[in-house]
């Protein structure tokens, strides 16, 4: 799945199964005295995620100003309770 | 009525937007749900943001349906048996309609500029709409720019510079397809500042976007400006296409009063490998020295400002 979001403002949140976020906390295990002398580092870990629930892409993510509270949009496919009288229109809109 | 009529109104899609707190024992918990078929967005929901919390719990979201929501959190008296997403209720307090397309991507203005939001627009806009703080209810449309005016190009992307030194200015990323060739695009990045004399938003410079190796531009997908801490470069990240291209900027404090010197080219950074991948998303860390882009292939790479101010390879993430 393609990477639709991230967001850096407290730390990198991405989505790889559009349902799971992951969080990584990427600057507390950056190893300072290997990055001191331009190496590469990889020893980079996923150590928090969120079950989102959505079933489907997440286009967009943002933390809050304190880094506590994490919102998400997402294009779910959910069964409509009334599919007969339902207008396809509705959906419809102009696309790039 | 076809069979695949038949499958296209038994589905909808819904689009819900989910709020998510931490807990005492560091779990994400849904507190919240909103905007579903009944009420929200009739299309993709492309951004959401908050509003600084100076302004309350406030959300926005734009989508493609030609608008773009103000959502506020509400009251909400709990029995105490409520499940736990119903803990946040948010209510739709203003729908903007200025809009004549899609619009594909929002930003509220660094706080010290009051409560502003910015929307990129598909019709070639960007509008700025002046919110009240006590009366969240009433919008109205302040100023308005067009990046590539006369030619509709797509806007995709903006961001504000959040330097309270500076005039309030922005980078907007656009792209349209060139007449006559199919494969030809023509994309930029533009840094727009508002002339509190003038009372409008012009162009403060113009930022080159680079062709590939085939020689194509590729468009502009995601601009993100660096926090830039008392820096006294800014830093200007752009995706565009198979690469992350990096603009340094000088001080800008003097605008307009002084012209703004056109950046140099930019830093192109792509991933290694010969499968040219598409990079979606950028964006820095707080403090502006690291910046991660999102790819196509389920990769976030990450590149660190090294002590002369080159971005360098950090990490690469993925499943």
């Amino acid at each position: 799945m393609p990477v639709s979001c991230v967001v850096q403002q407290w730390r990198c949140a991405f989505d790889l199964r559009s349902s799971v976020l992951f969080l990584s906390s990427f600057a507390i295990r950056a190893n300072p005295l290997r990055s001191a002398f331009g190496e590469r580092q990889d020893d980079v870990a996923v150590d928090d995620q969120v079950s989102t629930g959505h079933s489907a892409i997440i286009h967009s993510i943002a933390h809050d100003y304190y880094g506590k509270r994490l919102v998400t949009c997402s294009s779910d496919k959910v069964p409509l309770p009334c599919a007969e009288g339902a207008k396809s229109d509705d959906l419809s809109a102009d696309h790039v | 009525m076809t069979f695949l009529q038949t499958m296209c109104e038994g589905v909808a899609r819904a689009q819900t937007i989910r709020v998510f707190d931490k807990d005492d024992e560091s779990q994400w918990k849904l507190v919240s749900q909103f905007g579903g078929s009944e009420a929200g967005h009739k299309s993709a929901i492309w951004q959401v943001e908050w509003a600084h919390p100076e302004f309350g719990q406030v959300l926005a979201t734009c989508s493609d349906d030609r608008t773009v929501i103000i959502w506020r959190e509400r009251e909400v008296v709990t029995s105490g048996h409520a499940p736990a997403h119903l803990k946040l209720k948010f209510e739709m307090v203003a729908t903007l309609q200025d809009f004549q397309k899609g619009v594909t991507s929002i930003g509220f203005a660094p706080a010290h500029l009051g409560l502003q939001i910015a929307s990129a627009c598909n019709d070639g806009k960007v509008r700025v709409h002046q919110g009240n703080s006590t009366n969240l209810t009433v919008w109205e449309l302040a100023s308005e720019l067009e990046p590539d005016a006369g030619f509709g190009a797509y806007i995709t992307c903006l961001s504000w510079n959040r330097n309270r030194v500076d005039v309030p200015m922005m980078a907007v990323g656009w792209w349209r397809q060139q007449s006559g060739g199919a494969e030809q695009r023509v994309s930029g990045v533009g840094v727009w500042g508002y002339s509190s004399d003038q009372k409008r938003w012009s162009l403060v410079t113009k930022l080159d976007v680079e062709a590939d190796t085939r020689g194509l531009v590729a468009e502009v997908r995601d601009v993100d400006w660096a926090p830039c801490m008392g820096r006294p470069e800014h830093r200007i990240a752009a995706a565009v296409g198979a690469a992350v291209q990096v603009w340094s900027l000088r001080p800008l404090a003097s605008w307009p009063a002084e012209r703004c010197e056109q950046p140099a080219r930019p830093t192109v950074l792509t991933m290694d490998g010969s499968v040219p991948l598409t990079f979606w998303k950028a964006g820095w860390n707080l403090t502006g020295t690291t910046l991660a882009a999102s790819a196509e292939n389920g990769q976030v790479r990450m590149w660190k400002l090294d002590f002369q101010g080159q971005l360098k390879p950090h990490c690469v993430l993925e499943q």
